[in-house]
């Protein structure tokens, strides 16, 4: 990265006001979206946005004088609001242009340069009114696992005020999108609405993990369970249910739950439980020793195959 | 999707200023049970109105004219690609005579 001081233009000692100034005059010139589809001007941007960073910053700015720190790593990831401008995503912003509120005429409205292009008025002259479908509107909704998992009804409130009830099903994959016939936007001429179509983001869980239609679950164990065996209490997405653990379970094996995991084609999936031996929190005498006399009488190699492979 | 604390960090503004700037309408968040949920677009938004803010100078009367302005001329963008879209659907001919003319 260049210098910062080159990048602004200005002189190592410019004050934080000429800093400023020198900034906001590039910034005005440069904005990467008031200046759409120039790589180049976006690049300038983030070299004098990265060189503001550090310069207004009394702290940085003196660490970098000093040459302890230098000028790259300074401009921050993000997206500019012109990468979207043909996004699904953006089209509740582009929808409501003219003066007309959402759901108005938006992108969609083709009819002004139809009736330009076949020798017809605008569309408010009488007769020459079309019936219009309504625009499709799209929504992005993030749901917790647990809800994608078993099924929601979620109300979601529109930035216009409407309201929307969404039901989730049983299920439901990350990125899918559900469609909600005629609640997109208000048709124009007796037209029907459009649709609204709702784009579902499933948040990770702490807990279970989705591959397909099953799920997948670390779950700890004792020594002594695993050695023993017995029965367990697993959580799945329905709650918890009783495992039978067979008796010398290592770590890593796994057990299957069957008809536990996710709705989807073809029925259920199942749950995966994959063991891991966990020892008592602090050492423990009593284990010690009941566990010296015993390695002792009883050696066994669980590395053999290890030694074989190497 | 993203929360209010997120756009907060992100964004480095504070929680009052953004949440001005959804009830100004400039900002389109979706409320889910109560909280706010910022889709991607809504995060550059809010990046480009601090910009227009802070490194631009501009006062707060000018900011909804100029996201009006931007708004606008992408739905423009929009509308030409779909005319455009639609033209490259058409025979090589009427493709060539449209070219004709806009040569002209």
């Amino acid at each position: 990265m260049r210098d910062p001081y080159e990048t602004l233009g200005i002189a190592r000692s410019a004050s934080q006001d000429e800093i400023k100034a020198a900034y906001r005059k590039l910034a005005k010139k440069l904005h990467p979206d008031l200046n759409p589809g120039d790589a180049k001007v976006e690049s300038q941007f983030k070299d004098v946005s990265g060189a503001y960073e550090l310069l207004s910053d009394a702290d940085k700015r003196g660490r970098f004088d000093r040459g302890e720190i230098d000028a790259a790593g300074a401009e921050t990831q993000r997206g500019f609001y012109n990468a979207y401008a043909g996004s699904q995503e953006g089209a509740k912003y582009r929808a409501r242009q003219g003066g007309h509120n959402m759901g108005g005429m938006g992108e969609d409205d083709m009819e002004d340069i139809l009736s330009s292009m076949f020798g017809g008025g605008g569309r408010r002259r009488g007769g020459a009114a079309m019936k219009m479908r309504g625009q499709d509107l799209n929504y992005s909704l993030a749901v917790d696992f647990l809800d994608a998992a078993r099924g929601a009804t979620k109300r979601i409130t529109l930035p216009e005020g409407g309201q929307l009830d969404v039901k989730i099903p049983a299920g439901i994959e990350d990125g899918a999108s559900l469609r909600l016939t005629g609640k997109g936007g208000q048709g124009f001429n007796g037209g029907p609405q459009g649709d609204a179509f709702v784009t579902i983001q499933v948040r990770p869980h702490a807990v279970f993990r989705r591959e397909g239609r099953d799920v997948h679950i670390d779950l700890p164990i004792t020594v002594g369970e695993a050695v023993l065996g017995g029965r367990i209490a697993v959580p799945t997405i329905d709650g918890s249910v009783q495992m039978s653990v067979p008796k010398g379970s290592s770590t890593g094996k796994t057990l299957r739950l069957k008809e536990r995991g996710l709705t989807g084609k073809g029925g259920r999936g199942d749950q995966f439980v994959h063991l891991q031996i966990v020892l008592p929190d602090k050492p423990d005498e009593a284990l010690e020793a009941a566990l010296k006399e015993w390695a002792e009488e009883h050696p066994y190699d669980p590395r053999a195959s290890l030694k074989r492979a190497t | 999707m993203k929360t209010l604390d997120d756009i907060v960090v992100t964004c480095r503004v504070r929680r009052i200023e953004v949440r001005r700037w959804v009830e100004a309408g400039w900002l389109l968040p979706v409320e889910v049970d109560g909280d706010l949920q910022f889709a991607e677009v809504d995060v550059a938004r809010a990046h480009l109105i601090r910009d227009l803010r802070r490194a631009l100078g501009i006062n707060e009367a000018a900011i909804p004219v100029i996201l009006d302005l931007i708004d606008q001329r992408q739905a423009s963008e929009q509308r030409l690609r779909r005319v455009l879209e639609a033209l490259a659907d058409q025979p090589e001919d009427l493709r060539q005579a449209v070219l004709e003319r806009l040569r002209r």
